[in-house]
Formats: structure tokens, C-alpha cells, sequence
């Protein structure tokens, strides 16, 4: 009786988990797989002898993160951009939404696509669109904005203190078209009953958006914040790579952990040590995931992932 | 039932393409790495097909070649070394064979050469090849080429010079070049007037006093007159040499944007706007820059003409490689065989160069520099026995009897033939070169103050174990100095 019934589950279930399988086939050899070479970072690693076949190294591929202040500074930049990029970029998408609501469906249609224009172009094409502008010898703002002021021009990509402010615009730039098409899909798919009665109440828009448009996006917000979170520990590479235009005395601010990654493993061509720094933003993102997780749960439990 | 059919064909014709992929396979093919100063030629194919024409009889054996700018090879190299991809036979400068080394990645080829490379040792000699051996075993095969380098060369647009009347005859110091800098800069506000040679090195790759041991982490001053390692960037020639380009950043002779430049010197000369840029000296250096600047170019040289250890252009076989003897008979054509070394450096006879009445050679008619379909003239000295190579036209016919000769000038290095292996401080040279990395190109442009910076740089470079790694090579040096005077 109790198997028929367990049968009947599976057979219920089971275009479910067939469905769900390319998935975790991609799943399991993209992001499991791999872990096996984590070994590495434990290793003298040694072409000649394979994987296997290298010494023990103990924990000496992780002392030069920590020789400099190398290890300080990735976690630090990683961390701050990652935390910039979500609060600025939470607010202007869902500000963006609501306006883009606001206005006729055909005038929507238009400036959603003006705006996620920047998310198609590549990091490659956007970094010398960035140089347009910051070039020191013929760059837009020395030349036309700065002398226009009557003030010196800076040589932007030696210059570490304007990179934080650079690269969270540069970041908006590109990716608030993308996010905020989530927000304003969720804000069009609300029931225009509420607004209708809220206008009938007498309401105005700034009062429709406070207490119906907002309150309502909440689990939407929360959703996608926790997503976010999930990867706060990872960095874009093409932002971090290719818009500082790899320039050495900006390093302190603009090299995150996937860049010192890269740099480690081709221009010192060391896979021990680029394998232990990838270790350690897993693991350090991985705890990060879960304090996250613990918090959202204590606002709002519906919203934790566990 | 249909959908039944359609599987078994998928399969069936996966199972084909399969078998037809093997079978083509009948002949080895070996993999061959090596650099290009410029972009890739565009007939790559043609000039291999006719290679391995050659090879096919000669070893058995068909070649691929793989030809790889400059400014990606090293990044290229590394990522096919620790991909475990097909590479069979590489060139590698110091900074590849450094890398490869350290990662254990190439092939000790001691028997290799003894048995399939007796023409490369008859060639090159023994005391010529030490060059590419570590604690006594062969891992590299340098070529034979210029070894003695005229540092401190500044190539210069003759047209400038000659509408402004500047004479060249006296330079013989950076002060003589800041005064022929300031007349064309006050002359030509629009025109850059000095920039580095490749993308992503300072100029400091020509402007050199110093053995660099390889790696620049420790370095014997004064020439490598001295056995005494010491910190390159407490020197007097590097503060003298970075306080003059500071000077000139400041005059703008650079571009403000030298740090992030992504075009070689020779590209932007080429563009029209560049005054000048730093090289080597040696023989036959016209020739070479001017085929890939493209307009006639007055040189000088400032600095002293000098050998260091460990400069050379090597050949290696990467322990992916799956035929290693085929691959060492390759290179052991690359020293002996006319043939296959024209066909490397110049392509083929007639579609990409005419020989003229005396030997040299030259474009076809109606074609150039820019239309040619393959020329790797500016890396004939990368191909392994240069002197077995046709001579371009507008080089003297005996460029490679001067060559020999010019090896025999300027000064040596005292740890000439030394190899530093930094196996043993490969943590603290990860931390010291990502401190060096960090001001390398702002300072060595000059667009930082030596004043303030360098002594910023130096102190984070002890911090992050310098001084290690100056130890680790004056005893690898002292044992290797004792060992030579046996």
C-alpha cells in the first residue's frame, strides 16, 4: 500500500526532476566537478609530475596572500564594491521602475531599451568608452570639462582615490537597465484595483507609490537582494580587468579578488597559489552567504533560502 | 519509430566524424610556439604546409605553426602550459622559461639533444648552449642570434631630424636626448615625442646598467662587474635612470597615457605620430625597425653595449609534448637546414620574397610591408640559427659576419651563463612582484616622483621578502662562480 503510494510519487514527480536534470548535469560539472582541483592549493604543483604526483605543500601556496596586505586589500575592495553595487543599484533600478510605470506603455517600451542598451556592449568596448572620457592626454573631461573650469587635468589611471566612485558609475551604467526590468515587471503585474480605490480615496501618485507600489515590491526587493548576496563575493572581471585598463598604481582600489586571481596565475603562471586564492573566496563568501542568510531570516522568514 | 531512425543516424554519423578525425591523423604533427613582434601573418598556412613538406620526408613529422603577438605570448603560453593543451616545441624569452621552470613544465633534454641534436651542438658549441642549462641539466636550446645588446638606442624619424636640422653625430648621453627632445616638442606640441618599445614594458627594458639575474629581484650592478647581488631599485643607475624620465614625463615628452598605452612604439611611429622610441642596438637594426615602422629612422645609442646572463631566446619542448624526438629533430633543422629557416623568417620564395642578383632578398614586385601575406623579419634572431638566414636588402649582405663580431664587443656580465632557479622563494617572489607591479609602469614611465615613491616601493618590497630572494641568488651565484672556477 505505503510503496504504491511512493511509487505514484515518483511517477508524479519524475517529469519534474527530468526536467530539473539538465540542470543539475550543468550544475554538477561546472561547479562541482572542479572542486576536485581545489587539491592543487595544497600542492607544489609540477607539470612534470601531474596532480597526483606533486608534493605536499601544506598551507605555504596561502602565506603570500597574506605576506602583503595583499589578501586585506581584495577582500576589502570585493567586498565594499560588492556592497555599493547593491544598495545604489537596488535603489536606481527600483526608482527606475517605477518610473518607467508611470509613463505610457509605448514611451516604457523605448526607454527600457535605451536603458539596457550598455548591459549588451562588451567590457572590452565600454573600457575605451571609459578612456573616451578619461584619457589624461585627450580625454573628454580633462580636455573639455576641466580646462573649460580652468583647472588642471588628472591623470585618472594613476590616480587610486577617484576609482571607487568610477567604477560603482561605470557598474550602474551597465547594469541598471538589466535589474530593473525584474522590478518593473512585478510593478506592471500588480492589480490596478489598488490604484483605482487609492485614487478614488483621493490619493496622488507620490502617495500610490509610498504605500501600494513599495509595500508590494518588498519580497521582490528581498528576492533579489539575496541573490545579490549570494554573490558578493565574486566581482565582475571585465569591470575590474578591463576598465582600469590594467594600470598597476590604481591596484589599491581597483583589484578584487578575480582580478589578483588572473594576475597570479598568467603573469606569474603559479596555479598553487592562484588555486588557494580561489579557495579562500570561497570560503570566506561562503560564510559571508550564510551571516547574510541568518539576518534575512530574522527580518523576514519567507525570504531565507534555509 | 522515426524518432528511432533519426538517433541511430545521429549516432552513426557522430561515429563517423569520429574515426574520419583519427584517421586524419596519420602523420604526427608537432605544435611549434613562437612570437611575433607585430601581428599575425595572414598566410600562416601556406608557409606550413610547405614546411612540413620538408619535415614530412626529413622526421616523419608535419609542423603547425603558432604564431602569437608579443604582448599576449607569455599570458598564451602559461594558460596552454597549465591547460595541458598540444605544444610540442616552444620559444620561450627569460620570463616564459622562468615561469615554465618554476611550474616544472619542460622536458630536461639532455638525451634528447645527445641523440636527435648533434647538429644544434656542432652549430652552437657547448659553451654556447650552457646558457640554457639549470644546476647542469639542458631545459633550453638558446638560438643563435646577436647576444650582446646596445642598450640605451633611441630610434628616431629622419624626416624630423632633418627638417630641424638636428645633428646626431655628438649624442653619446640622456642629456644630449633631452635637448633634441625639447626642439622637436617646442616644434611639434601635437606630436608625442618619446615612447617606450612594447606594450606593457617600461622603457627600462633597453635602459640597462645592470645584470638583471633574470628577474630584476637582485642584480649585479655596475655592468655585473661585481659578484655582489644587490637591490636593483636602490641603485644609483636606476634612481639615475628613473629621475631623467621623470624629467622628461614632466616636460611632456611622453604621453600622459604611456602607463596604459596598448600600441608597441613601431604601431604609433607607423601612425604618424611619434617622434621616437627606445630600443637595442646590434646590427641590422634599421632594417628590422624599419620594416615594422615603416619610414626611414636615424638611431643612437646612449648606454653601453653589454651582455647579461640568461637573455637569450630559447627553444624547449613542454612536457605536454607527445613526440618529444620528433620535436628535438625539429629543432635540430632550425640550426642546420637553410631551407626551413627561410621559410620561417621569410615565407616563400617568390609569393613572399625574390632573392636579388647578390643573395639578398626583397619583396615581390608590387607587393609591400603591409600587403605581404608572411614576414617574420623582425624575428629572424628568434628562429634559431640566424646565421643561416638569407639577408634582407637593405641590410649590408654581411650582416651576420658583423653580427658575430658585435657579439664579441661591449662588456660581459661576470655571471654570464648563470641561471637563477627561484623554486625554493616562489612565495615571497609571487608577494615582491605584485609590490613591483603595482608602481613598475607609473615609475619606470616616469610618471611618478623617484623622490617620494621609490623609497615607498622599496619599503613594502623588503616587507614582502625581498631580501630572501637577494640571499637565495648570491648563494645559487656564489656555488655556481665556484663551480665555473673548478
Amino acid at each position: 500500500m505505503t510503496k504504491g503510494k511512493k511509487k505514484s510519487k515518483v511517477r508524479r514527480y519524475l517529469p519534474f526532476y527530468l526536467m530539473a536534470l539538465p540542470g543539475l548535469a550543468y550544475l554538477f560539472i561546472n561547479n562541482y566537478l572542479p572542486m576536485g582541483g581545489l587539491i592543487i592549493a595544497f600542492k607544489n604543483y609540477s607539470a612534470r609530475k601531474g596532480i597526483w604526483g606533486s608534493s605536499w605543500a601544506g598551507l605555504k601556496n596561502f602565506k603570500f596572500l597574506f605576506a602583503t596586505s595583499d589578501a586585506w586589500t581584495i577582500t576589502r575592495n570585493t567586498l565594499g564594491y560588492n556592497i555599493a553595487f547593491i544598495i545604489c543599484g537596488t535603489v536606481l533600478s527600483v526608482c527606475i521602475a517605477i518610473l518607467l510605470s508611470e509613463v505610457q506603455a509605448r514611451a516604457a517600451k523605448l526607454y527600457q531599451s535605451v536603458i539596457l542598451l550598455p548591459h549588451l556592449i562588451s567590457w572590452v568596448i565600454i573600457s575605451y568608452l571609459v578612456f573616451a572620457f578619461l584619457s589624461a592626454e585627450s580625454g573628454f573631461i580633462n580636455n573639455a570639462i576641466l580646462k573649460a573650469l580652468g583647472k588642471e587635468g588628472i591623470s585618472w589611471y594613476s590616480e587610486a582615490k577617484y576609482w571607487p566612485v568610477i567604477i560603482v558609475i561605470v557598474y550602474l551604467w551597465q547594469s541598471t537597465g538589466y535589474t530593473s526590468i525584474t522590478y518593473y515587471a512585478s510593478v506592471v503585474g500588480f492589480d490596478r484595483g489598488y490604484y483605482e480605490a487609492a485614487e478614488l480615496e483621493g490619493a496622488g501618485p507620490w502617495q500610490k507609490i509610498r504605500y501600494i507600489t513599495l509595500p508590494l515590491l518588498r519580497p521582490t526587493i528581498i528576492t533579489m537582494v539575496m541573490l545579490s548576496i549570494g554573490r558578493i563575493f565574486y566581482s565582475d572581471f571585465g569591470l575590474f580587468y578591463q576598465v582600469p585598463m590594467n594600470s598597476g598604481s590604481i591596484y589599491s582600489t581597483t583589484n578584487v579578488i578575480d582580478t589578483y586571481v588572473y594576475r597570479g596565475l598568467l603573469q606569474q603562471g603559479n596555479i598553487g597559489m592562484s588555486a588557494a586564492a580561489g579557495l579562500y573566496q570561497s570560503v570566506v563568501g561562503f560564510i559571508i552567504v550564510m551571516l547574510a542568510n541568518a539576518v534575512t531570516r530574522k527580518i523576514d522568514k519567507d525570504s531565507a533560502f534555509i | 519509430m522515426k524518432k528511432k531512425v533519426l538517433a541511430m543516424l545521429t549516432i552513426g554519423a557522430m561515429a563517423m566524424s569520429m574515426a574520419m578525425g583519427t584517421s586524419a591523423e596519420d602523420v604526427d604533427k608537432l605544435v611549434v610556439a613562437l612570437r611575433i613582434t607585430g601581428t599575425t601573418p595572414a598566410e600562416v598556412d601556406k608557409v606550413q604546409e610547405k614546411i612540413s613538406e620538408i619535415t614530412r620526408e626529413k622526421i616523419g613529422a608535419e609542423v603547425e605553426l603558432l604564431i602569437i603577438p608579443s604582448g599576449s605570448y607569455k599570458q598564451q603560453m602559461t594558460l596552454m602550459l597549465s591547460g595541458d593543451e598540444k605544444l610540442d616545441v616552444m620559444g620561450c624569452n627569460s620570463g616564459v622559461y622562468t615561469t615554465a621552470l618554476a611550474s616544472e613544465a619542460l622536458k630536461p633534454l639532455d638525451d634528447l639533444l645527445a641523440e636527435y641534436g648533434t647538429g644544434i651542438i656542432e652549430a652552437a658549441g657547448d659553451e654556447w648552449l650552457q646558457q640554457g642549462q639549470v644546476a647542469g641539466i639542458q631545459y633550453g636550446i638558446p638560438v643563435i642570434a646577436d647576444s650582446a645588446c646596445g642598450y640605451g638606442t633611441f630610434g628616431m624619424r629622419t624626416d624630423i631630424l632633418e627638417k630641424y636640422d638636428i645633428d646626431v653625430s655628438n649624442v653619446s648621453s640622456y642629456d644630449d636626448m633631452t635637448e633634441i627632445f625639447q626642439i622637436v616638442h617646442e616644434n611639434e606640441p601635437d606630436m608625442t615625442v618619446v615612447a617606450p618599445a612594447t606594450v606593457g614594458y617600461s622603457p627600462m627594458q633597453y635602459c640597462i646598467e645592470w645584470d638583471k639575474l633574470g628577474d630584476y629581484f637582485g642584480v649585479l650592478e655596475d655592468h655585473g662587474q661585481t659578484t655582489t647581488v644587490t637591490n636593483l631599485f636602490e641603485s644609483e643607475g636606476y634612481r639615475n635612470y628613473l629621475d631623467v624620465m621623470h624629467n622628461w614625463y614632466e616636460s611632456g615628452f611622453f604621453s600622459k597615457d604611456v602607463t596604459t598605452a596598448t600600441e608597441a612604439g613601431s604601431s604609433l611611429m607607423k601612425a604618424g605620430n611619434l617622434f621616437c622610441y627606445f630600443n637595442a642596438n646590434k646590427p641590422g637594426i634599421e632594417t628590422q625597425e624599419e620594416n615594422a615602422s615603416g619610414v626611414d629612422m636615424t638611431f643612437v645609442q646612449v648606454l653601453e653595449t653589454f651582455t647579461q646572463t640568461g637573455n637569450n631566446w630559447q627553444w624547449t619542448i613542454p612536457e605536454n609534448c607527445e613526440y618529444p624526438e620528433k620535436a628535438m629533430q625539429f629543432i635540430n633543422l632550425l640550426y642546420t637546414d637553410p631551407e626551413i629557416v627561410d621559410l620561417m623568417c621569410y615565407g616563400i620564395e617568390g609569393e613572399h620574397y625574390v632573392v636579388n642578383d647578390d643573395g639578398t632578398i626583397r619583396y615581390p614586385d608590387g607587393v609591400d610591408a603591409t600587403t605581404v601575406g608572411y614576414n617574420m623579419s623582425a624575428n629572424v634572431w628568434a628562429v634559431g640559427n640566424e646565421f643561416l638566414a638569407k639577408v634582407w636588402e637593405t641590410n649590408d649582405p654581411d650582416v651576420w659576419e658583423q653580427t658575430k663580431e658585435w657579439n664579441q664587443t661591449g662588456i660581459v656580465s661576470k655571471a654570464y651563463g648563470f641561471f637563477y632557479d627561484n623554486i625554493d622563494v616562489t612565495t615571497e617572489m609571487a608577494a615582491v612582484q605584485s609590490v613591483y607591479d603595482e608602481y613598475r609602469m607609473s615609475l619606470e614611465c616616469g610618471a611618478l616622483d623617484p623622490e617620494t615613491t621609490l623609497p615607498e616601493m622599496n619599503e613594502k618590497l623588503y616587507a614582502a621578502g625581498l631580501q630572501t630572494i637577494i640571499d637565495e641568488k648570491q648563494e645559487q651565484l656564489d656555488a655556481w662562480l665556484a663551480a665555473q672556477g673548478e
